[in-house]
């Protein structure tokens, strides 16, 4: 706590906060705008920047580029420094980190639309800016590391810095490992198996992780009281640490890759549950006694209801991965709407819960509306279940319609309702974000309230 | 009243983890069973090897980290640093009090 | 705990995690380079060595489009064969195909009575599965079986106009593959010739 000068980049978490929720509602546009292709009334069909199959690439890359990676910054730039007690190792290198991300997003997006995307999910990145995203990322590694290891000799490790340099060290590794030994050196089958490991690892060695850190951090905080149990945590960062790195390979069941490497995959999937368990119950029995916090405030709100939404994700992963369900299952719309719940369910619910908290203090105003907020947190969270149902009854007709040899086009044509359904949810949606991107820019308009950063959003449900 | 609606909470909550530990452990013994018979034979094999020492790589080095963690002492007093944030938070905040 | 276990500690908390960040990297670059050593005696087969049979379906191309086939490649040998295989495939790439198309058939629920027999990891070493193109999702039926399944006429028609040949379609169209008189530019011949490769080796 010995520094002069500021501990916490307000401005840089402002900014990233910011960026990312223009990348979030440019995202969310474009996965409507594909939705559309699905009930055949594409609006700008014919037009090759605007092929579907690009506006999907640009849809997914937005959401986990833009907004995910910005919002988790935004996170990180707030927490770290407040957990360890040291600010992070250079503001510079941060406005470098910052304007590099946004460029990179808008060159991926240029170049998915103009036609240079890369075959591999997740990573669809180009090629000429894939080198650019590693060294990105070291930069992050090197921006945040040195406060963590600071913090480190002072006293035994909160669990959020173990998430945070799991993750920081692992999406380096795992960066490369996807993107350019599929690309240039192991094809087909092998190559699927990296593919797959990166597909799942940058879900879970890169979000996941930040994604716990922060909720360690940013729970007990505002509930004021410790986390139910700090040995149980560390028990789920090593679990994860153990159990991750093998999972994804169950993305590519029943394939030509060899049933024995399927089968390792399927046994750390359901390796993982033990752990998500755990972790679960430790933030269940913090909330314990102080439930009134869900219906007073709206931070932990979004923190818990997110929370539900990952039981249910992990508890849906556990089945399915298993070969028999994946008989039925796979390649139909139960896994979009079991990616849905995930990217946008839990993490993209903490982080407008974490919106909520830091926007206030950041902008030292108050939050313009609570009756906005209350409409936005019920848009999304009835939107988003409503789509996750609607998707997932849909992956069950196609399967089953498959597996009875039906022609083809009547797994299309049965779809239709269910897609249907999903577009009209996806408008809820969107109609949520943009009232919750509303109501930010609102408070801006408002006086500044003077009271200063320490301000908590304190919010009466409406 | 209340204090048995705790212990019924806790009890509750107890179960469910140790049905779903239990249920888990289950699942994942016999996929280990499943897993030691299907070693395939002849030109595969090779190719699943390297998944499966790659994963016992990865994992043995988390296991020697976590080793690590161990000797350093943070498992001695482990719920230590849970108050420790919250005592930073604290402090930070009427820092930032002052400050504005 | 006196000095004795504090410096054995010290000393061991050293060799652990020098061992943990080695066995992380070792793991890693296991996973990297483990594949190339152990697939080594699989031959990865060049795109050449795919196209050095001319299938029908390319010279048929060429005879149903003299002009276009003519201005695009010139004439059906293994070269521009070889040429078309590979911009079909990045445009496979560059349209996301994959996203929408599978490229595997498995061994379950009815696929190889709907498709054709199941896929096999030796179909996929080849250049042109640099990287995999196993896809994510079945919106349209899986590919890896397409060879020789509709004609080129029907592939022509489709890429323009999907629900003009398959009704109820919703597979976008793709009109720049195409000139202004709907004739099949490069683009076009291209993607058809990728897609009737799919699969052509089980259909010898």
């Amino acid at each position: 706590m010995n520094h002069r000068g500021e501990l916490v980049y307000y401005n840089l978490v402002t900014a990233h906060i910011v960026a990312g929720v223009v990348f979030l509602v440019v995202g969310l546009g474009a996965g409507f705008l594909y939705s559309l292709q699905f009930l055949n009334s594409y609006p700008l069909g014919g037009v090759e920047f605007f092929s579907p199959g690009r506006i999907r690439m640009l849809h997914t890359n937005a959401i986990a580029y833009g907004w995910l990676v910005n919002g988790l910054l935004a996170g990180i730039y707030w927490a770290v420094p407040r957990i360890t007690g040291y600010p992070v190792l250079s503001r510079t290198l941060g406005w470098v980190i910052f304007f590099v991300l946004q460029i990179l997003v808008l060159l991926t997006a240029g170049g998915i639309l103009r036609g240079y995307a890369q075959a591999i999910e997740w990573g669809e990145t180009p090629l000429f800016v894939d080198p650019f995203i590693t060294l990105g990322l070291i930069l992050i590694a090197l921006n945040f590391i040195p406060p963590i290891l600071r913090a480190s000799r002072d006293a035994p490790m909160y669990v959020s810095l173990w998430y945070f340099t799991g993750a920081l060290v692992w999406v380096i590794l795992v960066y490369i490992m996807g993107n350019f030994v599929p690309q240039y050196y192991v094809p087909g089958a092998a190559g699927a198996a990296i593919v797959g490991n990166f597909i799942h690892d940058l879900v879970g060695l890169l979000v996941t992780p930040l994604g716990w850190g922060l909720m360690y951090f940013f729970v007990p905080v505002i509930l004021k009281r410790p986390i139910w149990s700090h040995s149980l945590s560390l028990m789920g960062f090593w679990g994860l640490a153990f159990f991750y790195p093998m999972q994804g390979l169950h993305h590519y069941m029943w394939s030509p890759v060899p049933m024995y490497v399927q089968y390792s995959a399927v046994v750390a999937t359901i390796a993982i549950e033990i752990v998500v368990t755990t972790v679960l119950a430790n933030f269940f029995l913090t909330l314990r006694g102080c439930g009134d916090f869900l219906r007073n405030n709206y931070p932990i709100r979004w923190f818990y209801t997110g929370m539900v939404f990952y039981w249910i994700t992990c508890l849906q992963c556990a089945i399915q991965v298993t070969l028999t369900v994946q008989k039925v299952i796979h390649f139909t719309d139960w896994v979009v709407g079991h990616a849905h719940l995930v990217m946008f369910g839990v993490f993209s619910f903490w982080l407008m819960g974490i919106i909520v908290e830091l926007w206030p203090r950041l902008t030292r105003r108050e939050w313009y509306s609570n009756t906005l907020h209350g409409w936005a947190y019920w848009l999304n969270t009835i939107g988003l279940t409503v789509m996750f149902l609607a998707l997932t009854m849909a992956g069950l007709v196609q399967g089953f319609l498959w597996w009875g040899l039906n022609p083809f086009m009547d797994s299309v044509r049965f779809s239709i309702p269910f897609w249907f359904v999903r577009t009209l949810s996806g408008g809820m949606i969107i109609a949520g974000v943009v009232l919750f991107v509303l109501n930010m820019y609102l408070s801006l308009q408002t006086e500044t309230t003077g009271e200063g950063r320490t301000l908590r959003a304190q919010t009466t449900a409406g | 009243m209340r204090g048995k609606k705790k212990e019924w909470i806790t009890f509750i909550m107890g179960t469910w983890v140790v049905f779903g530990v239990a249920f888990c452990g289950i699942t994942f013994v016999y996929k280990v069973y499943e897993i030691v018979n299907t070693v395939p034979r002849g030109e595969m094999m090779g190719f699943a090897v390297i998944q499966v020492v790659t994963y016992l790589l990865v994992a043995m080095g988390f296991f020697f980290l976590f080793l690590w963690s161990f000797l350093r002492g943070d498992f001695s007093d482990l719920e230590a640093s849970k108050y420790r944030i919250l005592e930073m938070e604290e402090r930070i905040s009427e820092m930032e009090r002052r400050g504005v | 705990m006196d000095a004795k276990t504090d410096i054995l500690i010290e000393r061991f908390g050293f060799v652990f995690i020098v061992a943990g960040v080695g066995f992380f990297i070792l793991g890693f670059i296991f996973q990297m380079l483990g594949p190339v050593l152990f697939l080594g005696n699989i031959p990865i087969r060049s795109v050449e060595e795919i196209a050095h049979e001319v299938p029908w379906q390319f010279r048929d191309l060429a005879e149903e489009y003299p002009e276009e086939f003519k201005r695009a490649f010139g004439s059906p040998t293994p070269e521009t064969y070889a040429e078309a295989l590979r911009l079909g495939r990045d445009i496979y790439i560059r349209e996301g195909c994959w996203h929408c198309h599978s490229q595997y058939v498995r061994p379950v629920a009815n696929e190889p009575l709907r498709y054709g027999p199941v896929s096999t990891a030796s179909e996929y070493q080849n250049e042109l599965q640099l990287p995999q193109l196993f896809g994510t999702r079945r919106v349209g039926p899986d590919l890896i079986r397409e060879a020789g399944v509709h004609s080129n006429d029907w592939h022509i028609a489709h890429f323009y106009d999907p629900p003009s040949v398959e009704p109820g379609s919703i597979m976008p169209g793709y009109p720049w593959f195409y000139d202004e008189d709907g004739r099949p530019k490069k683009e076009a011949l291209s993607i058809v010739t990728f897609v009737q490769w799919l699969g052509s080796w089980e259909r010898r």
